[in-house]
C-alpha cells in the first residue's frame, strides 16, 4: 500500500517533470513566432495552441486514442520504427500531457515577451546580434518572471490531469497511473482517508510552487 | 565619400497617414542636425536609416556600400550595418549591468583604453556594476550615450540624447562626441530640439518641411515672415512704426522706424537675429 502511494505520486511528478521541460523546450520557438507576427497563420497557430484550453479533456483523449492506437496514424508509424505501443503507456501519457498542457506554458511566455519593448530588440540588432541571439540574451531573460509562470503552471497543471490520461493512460498501477486518478479509485471505494493523503500531497506541492512564483515575482518586481 | 538618402515611406498614425520624402545627398564625415517639430518623422527617419523599418522605394548609399537600393533588390540588414544608436528612451537592457550593456555593444576585439576613456567622460566609472534601474535619468542617457560609440561605429545615430542631462553635462558630452567623431570619422546624425546647441559642431542642417526631410542654412533659423507692417500716424522723427511677424504662433511686433517700416511687404522674410527665438 504504501510502496503504491509512493510509486503514484513519483509517477505524477516524472510525468510532470518530463513534460514540463519538453514543453519548455518547444514551446520557446512558437512563443518567439506569436509574438512577432501577424497574419493568418499567426492566428491559426494561436487556435491551436488555445484548443486543449476550450475543449473538453475527454475530447481531446478520445482523438488522441484514435490517433496513437496501433491502428492509428501516429500509433502505426511508432509501432513500425520504434516497436513502441504509445497507448496505455508512459510515452503515451507524456504526449498527451504536452499536448494538453501546451497553452499553460505558451501563453505566458508569449505575454511576458510581448511585453519588452521593441526598442530594445531593435537595439540588440544595431549591435549585431542575430534573431537568436537577441532571443537568448535580450528577450528571455527579461521575460524570465513570466517563464517561472510558465513552468509553475505547465507543472501543477500536469500533476492534476484526468480525463486525458485517464483514456490514453488506462490507469495502469505502477505504470501509467497517476495521483488524480488514484484520488478518483480511492473515492469510489470510499478510502477517503487514501484520497485524501494524495490529495494532500498535490495540495501542498502546487501551494508551494505558486508560492515560490509568487516570491520570483516580487523579487523581480523590485527591479 | 557620398552619403546619400533617397527615401518614400509611407505610414499610418493615430491622425493619419503621413510619409516621409528625403532627397539628400551628404558626405561621409558630416556631423549632421536633425530637427522639426514633434510627429514630424524624426524618430522614423533614423529608423529608416537604420533598416528597421523598410520605405516603400529608395536607396541609402554610404560611402561605397548600399544599404539599401530598392530597385536592385538590396537591403542589408540592421545587423550589418555597423550603425550605433542612442534611442530616445535609451533602450538599456534591464537584465545586464552598465558594464555589460556597454560589452554587449562592443566588437569581439574591443579597445579596452577606448572603454576606459568612454567610461571616463561620461562619468560611469563607478555605476559600472549598478543596473538601469539603479540609474537616474541622466545616467541612463550617459550609458546610452557610451554604449552607442563603444563599437567606433560607420554611422552614428543620436534621438534626443542631451534631453535629461544638465547643461554643463550637456556641453562636454557634445564636444566629446565631437572629438569622437572627428577622430574615428563617424558620420554623425543628432536628433536634438535645440539646434542652436550643435551650431558649433554640425556642418549639416536637416529639418522637415511638408513631410519632406531638407537641408538648410541655420541662418534661416532667424528669418521670420511679415505678417503686418503699421505705419505710425505720427508725423515726429522720433515716432516708431512696427513689423508684425510670428513665431511659433506668437505674435510678436519689432519696433522699427517709419521710413525704413515703408519698405517691408507683407509676406517678405527678414532676418531678426535671435532676438525672437522663444
Amino acid at each position: 500500500m504504501e510502496d503504491t502511494f509512493v510509486q503514484t505520486i513519483i509517477l505524477t511528478l516524472k510525468l510532470a517533470a518530463i513534460t514540463t521541460v519538453i514543453l519548455f523546450v518547444i514551446s520557446v520557438p512558437i512563443t518567439f513566432y506569436l509574438s512577432r507576427s501577424k497574419g493568418m497563420m499567426r492566428s491559426m497557430v494561436e487556435m491551436m495552441v488555445t484548443l486543449p484550453l476550450v475543449l473538453p479533456p475527454t475530447v481531446i483523449g478520445f482523438y488522441l486514442l484514435l490517433l496513437f492506437s496501433p491502428e492509428g496514424f501516429i500509433g502505426a508509424i511508432f509501432k513500425e520504427c520504434f516497436d513502441l505501443n504509445i497507448i496505455f503507456s508512459f510515452p503515451g501519457l507524456v504526449v498527451g500531457s504536452v499536448i494538453y498542457s501546451l497553452p499553460f506554458m505558451v501563453q505566458p511566455i508569449q505575454a511576458g515577451l510581448e511585453k519588452i519593448p521593441i526598442q530594445l530588440i531593435e537595439a540588440s540588432y544595431l549591435m549585431g546580434k542575430s534573431k537568436w541571439q537577441t532571443l537568448t540574451k535580450v528577450q528571455l531573460p527579461n521575460c524570465i518572471p513570466a517563464i517561472h509562470t510558465a513552468l509553475a503552471l505547465t507543472f501543477t497543471h500536469t500533476m492534476g490531469e484526468f480525463g486525458i490520461v485517464l483514456m490514453i493512460g488506462g490507469n495502469i498501477p505502477g505504470e501509467t497511473r497517476l495521483a488524480s486518478m488514484a484520488i478518483y479509485d480511492a473515492v469510489e471505494s470510499l478510502h477517503y482517508k487514501q484520497a485524501n493523503q494524495y490529495a494532500l500531497i498535490l495540495l501542498l506541492i502546487t501551494f508551494l510552487l505558486l508560492g515560490m512564483v509568487q516570491f520570483w515575482r516580487r523579487k523581480s518586481g523590485n527591479r | 565619400m557620398n552619403f546619400s538618402v533617397n527615401l518614400f515611406y509611407h505610414f499610418s498614425t493615430l491622425h493619419g497617414t503621413q510619409h516621409i520624402e528625403t532627397n539628400l545627398d551628404l558626405q561621409t564625415g558630416d556631423f549632421i542636425s536633425v530637427s522639426g517639430i514633434s510627429g514630424s518623422g524624426k524618430t522614423t527617419f533614423l529608423k529608416l536609416l537604420c533598416g528597421l523599418i523598410h520605405p516603400e522605394y529608395g536607396n541609402i548609399r554610404l560611402g561605397e556600400k548600399v544599404w539599401l537600393d530598392t530597385e536592385r533588390g538590396i537591403m542589408v540588414s540592421p545587423q550589418e550595418r555597423k550603425i550605433g544608436m542612442v534611442f530616445q528612451d535609451y533602450a538599456l537592457f534591464p537584465n545586464m549591468n552598465v558594464r555589460d550593456n556597454m560589452l554587449f555593444a562592443a566588437t569581439k576585439n574591443g579597445d579596452a583604453s577606448y572603454f576606459h576613456t568612454l567610461l571616463e567622460a561620461l562619468g560611469l566609472g563607478n555605476l559600472l556594476t549598478r543596473f538601469p534601474h539603479q540609474l537616474s535619468g541622466g545616467q541612463q542617457q550617459r550609458v546610452a550615450i557610451a554604449r552607442a560609440l563603444i563599437s567606433k561605429p560607420a554611422l552614428l545615430l543620436m534621438d534626443e540624447p542631451f534631453s535629461a542631462l544638465d547643461e554643463a553635462l550637456r556641453k562636454n558630452i557634445q564636444a566629446f562626441i565631437y572629438d569622437l567623431h572627428q577622430k574615428y570619422d563617424f558620420t554623425t546624425l543628432i536628433v536634438n530640439h535645440q539646434v542652436s546647441e550643435l551650431r558649433p559642431y554640425a556642418n549639416k542642417f536637416l529639418t522637415f518641411e511638408n513631410e519632406k526631410l531638407i537641408t538648410y542654412s541655420p541662418e534661416d533659423e532667424n528669418k521670420v515672415t511679415v505678417c503686418g507692417v503699421v505705419i505710425s500716424k505720427e508725423m515726429t522723427e522720433s515716432a516708431l512704426s512696427h513689423l508684425q511677424v510670428m513665431v511659433e504662433g506668437k505674435a510678436y511686433k519689432i519696433p522699427i522706424p517709419t521710413h525704413e517700416a515703408k519698405k517691408f511687404q507683407i509676406g517678405e522674410m527678414i532676418y531678426v537675429g535671435s532676438c525672437l527665438k522663444p
